[in-house]
């Protein structure tokens, strides 16, 4: 019985140890180095620790940015350990305010931070001006007036823009911009009208930040847009004219004119028709003043009439108010199911929350 | 008189109505107008003219087909060679058939003079017809009426006569407001007849004339 229990163990241990060997095989070169700073740091080896460290950062980008920060980390815990004799101020600070330039709100690890350092931290990013964003990993939208929102901040006043490079090539996209302050929220809608802004593909969202003295920081953010087009109702920008009925008659000038002459020459007839019988009719010529009111008549009908729009034709216009109201209902309808489409547009932006470098 | 006032009352009764409520039905006006007029008279052969201000007040209501009209002007004047001064007064009231455009009309007309001689009055009968053609789509109208006299009598005498009148204006009715304005020519001629001789006369001369007024039976007319 007691056989395959030892048989069982042994098997349990070499599996686990088959498995450990795996997992130091999986590991980058840098990760390696990472470990071993990380041990050498533990066994107070701080020369041993902050050597491997500069070797991570000797990589340059071959090294991920989140290899940097912790490379920076333990350079700098290794150059201002807690041992006096140990502490080299000056050359912790340097990597202190690369590691502020990186990531300006990252706190030290506790497993290499101590109280010391911790204060050196605070005192660099006083100097130092560093700036990030924090956005939510997965972003989804829903309705055309939502807003995207990332918090960014910076450890001294400066200027925020947020612009969305596509990544297989194309236009920048200007999002959103704030400033001069230390925190802002940039916000940005998916849709500029029916049409989104940043369409759906990869993209890097470029941040770009300057303080007062033109210290200008860059960070990248990639991001998964997946925003498809707004399909909108086509909404009838005029009343097609020709449509439309005359709503007045032509004026007939002509036969203003004609009776403008009638009515005249009535006058100065009336007044010698009219007039008294005999003797007055021979005695009395016909009063001046029925020329003047003949002249005047004519003259005010002919300039009246000269002046006429045309009668309004009352079934043209009906019908004209009605095509009108018709076009107005067209128009709501279409604006409403516009509405309708707007609210329920949907679209999703994942975005990496670490920087790419 | 009391016919004048009584349609200054329908009128003023339908203008209180809501605006278009009988806009397209009825037609009422009511207003006055002054008459910058020549007199001419003969007495015993002698022609004599005079001129004289004189005023008075018209109403009207109508419906498309149907009307009623009622008219009174007079004044005085002055004296002259041929004729002495003296009042005139004409009143009449008339009922309207037919359209705006074309109508005729029949109505009782009274006509008084008075003078050095005395106070006589005519009465008759009025026949006649009116024209009123639109001359632009603002609601200005060309009118020309003639009308005349038949059964010319005398009052409390053996007097008779004839007689007939004529006018030509524009009627002016705005679109937004409840009002009219009126100017033209007019000419009224009586001849009084008795054992003595005729005594004939005219008065003319330019009206000028303003009033209000509800509703419209006019195609294209706006209603105030």
């Amino acid at each position: 019985m007691i056989k395959p229990r030892f048989l069982r163990l042994i098997g349990i241990l070499l599996c686990g140890m088959a498995n450990f060997a795996g997992l130091r095989a999986q590991q980058s070169p840098i990760a390696e180095l990472l470990t071993n700073a990380r041990a050498a740091l533990d066994n107070l080896q701080y020369p041993r620790a902050a050597s491997i460290a500069r070797s991570v950062l000797a990589l340059g980008p071959r090294a991920s940015r989140i290899e940097r920060v912790e490379a920076l980390q333990l350079a700098a815990a290794a150059l201002y350990p807690d041992e006096p004799r140990a502490q080299q101020g000056d050359s912790a600070r340097l990597y202190l305010r690369q590691l502020v330039r990186l990531s300006p709100d990252r706190d030290l690890p506790g497993a290499v931070s101590w109280p010391g350092l911790d204060s050196l931290l605070v005192a660099v990013r006083t100097e130092t001006f560093g700036a990030i964003a924090r956005p939510r990993r997965d972003n989804v939208i829903v309705g055309a007036a939502s807003l995207i929102t990332i918090p960014v901040t910076a450890t001294r006043e400066a200027w925020f823009r947020l612009v969305g490079v596509p990544t297989a090539g194309g236009a920048r996209v200007p999002l959103d911009s704030a400033g001069p302050v230390r925190d802002a929220m940039l916000r940005f809608a998916p849709l500029d009208g029916s049409v989104p802004r940043l369409p759906t593909g990869d993209y890097i969202l470029l941040l770009t930040v300057v303080d007062s003295s033109a210290d200008t920081l860059e960070v990248e953010y990639s991001a998964r847009v997946d925003a498809p087009a707004l399909a909108q109702v086509s909404v009838p920008l005029s009343l097609d004219s020709s449509k439309l009925l005359p709503e007045r008659a032509r004026p007939s000038r002509g036969r203003t004119i004609g009776v403008g002459v009638g009515l005249g020459a009535a006058t100065v007839l009336l007044a010698a028709v009219l007039r008294g019988e005999q003797p007055i009719r021979s005695s009395t010529p016909i009063a001046s003043s029925a020329y003047a009111a003949g002249a005047g008549l004519s003259i005010s009908t002919i300039l009246w009439g000269l002046r006429d729009r045309g009668a309004p034709i009352a079934a043209n216009i009906a019908a004209n108010a009605q095509l009108r109201s018709g076009m107005d209902r067209a128009l709501r309808a279409a604006q409403i199911e516009n509405d309708r489409l707007r609210t329920g547009y949907s679209a999703s932006i994942t975005i990496d929350p670490e920087p790419r470098k | 008189m009391k016919q004048i006032m009584g349609y200054v009352l329908v009128t003023g009764v339908l203008a209180s109505h809501p605006a278009g409520a009988l806009a397209q039905s009825f037609e009422a006006r009511v207003g006055g107008f002054g008459y910058l007029s020549r007199r001419s008279a003969a007495f015993g052969g002698t022609v004599g003219t005079e001129n004289g201000v004189l005023g008075g007040l018209a109403a009207q209501i109508r419906s498309r087909y149907l009307g009623l009209s009622a008219g009174a002007w007079g004044g005085s004047f002055s004296a002259d060679s041929g004729a002495a001064a003296g009042k005139i007064a004409n009143a009449d009231v008339s009922l309207i058939a037919g359209l705006p455009a074309f109508s005729l009309e029949a109505g009782y007309a009274r006509r008084g003079f008075s003078g050095a001689v005395g106070t006589i009055t005519w009465s008759f009968v009025r026949l006649g017809a009116r024209l009123e053609l639109p001359i632009s789509s603002s609601g200005a109208y060309a009118g020309l009426s003639v009308a005349g006299y038949a059964a010319v009598k005398e009052q409390n005498g053996k007097g008779a006569g004839s007689g007939a009148e004529g006018e030509t204006s524009i009627l002016y009715l705005p679109a937004r407001l409840p009002v009219y304005f009126r100017i033209g020519y007019s000419i009224h001629r009586f001849t009084a007849r008795s054992a003595t001789g005729a005594v004939p006369d005219d008065v003319s001369g330019i009206i000028l004339g303003i009033g209000l007024r509800f509703g419209g039976i006019r195609a294209g007319a706006a209603s105030p």
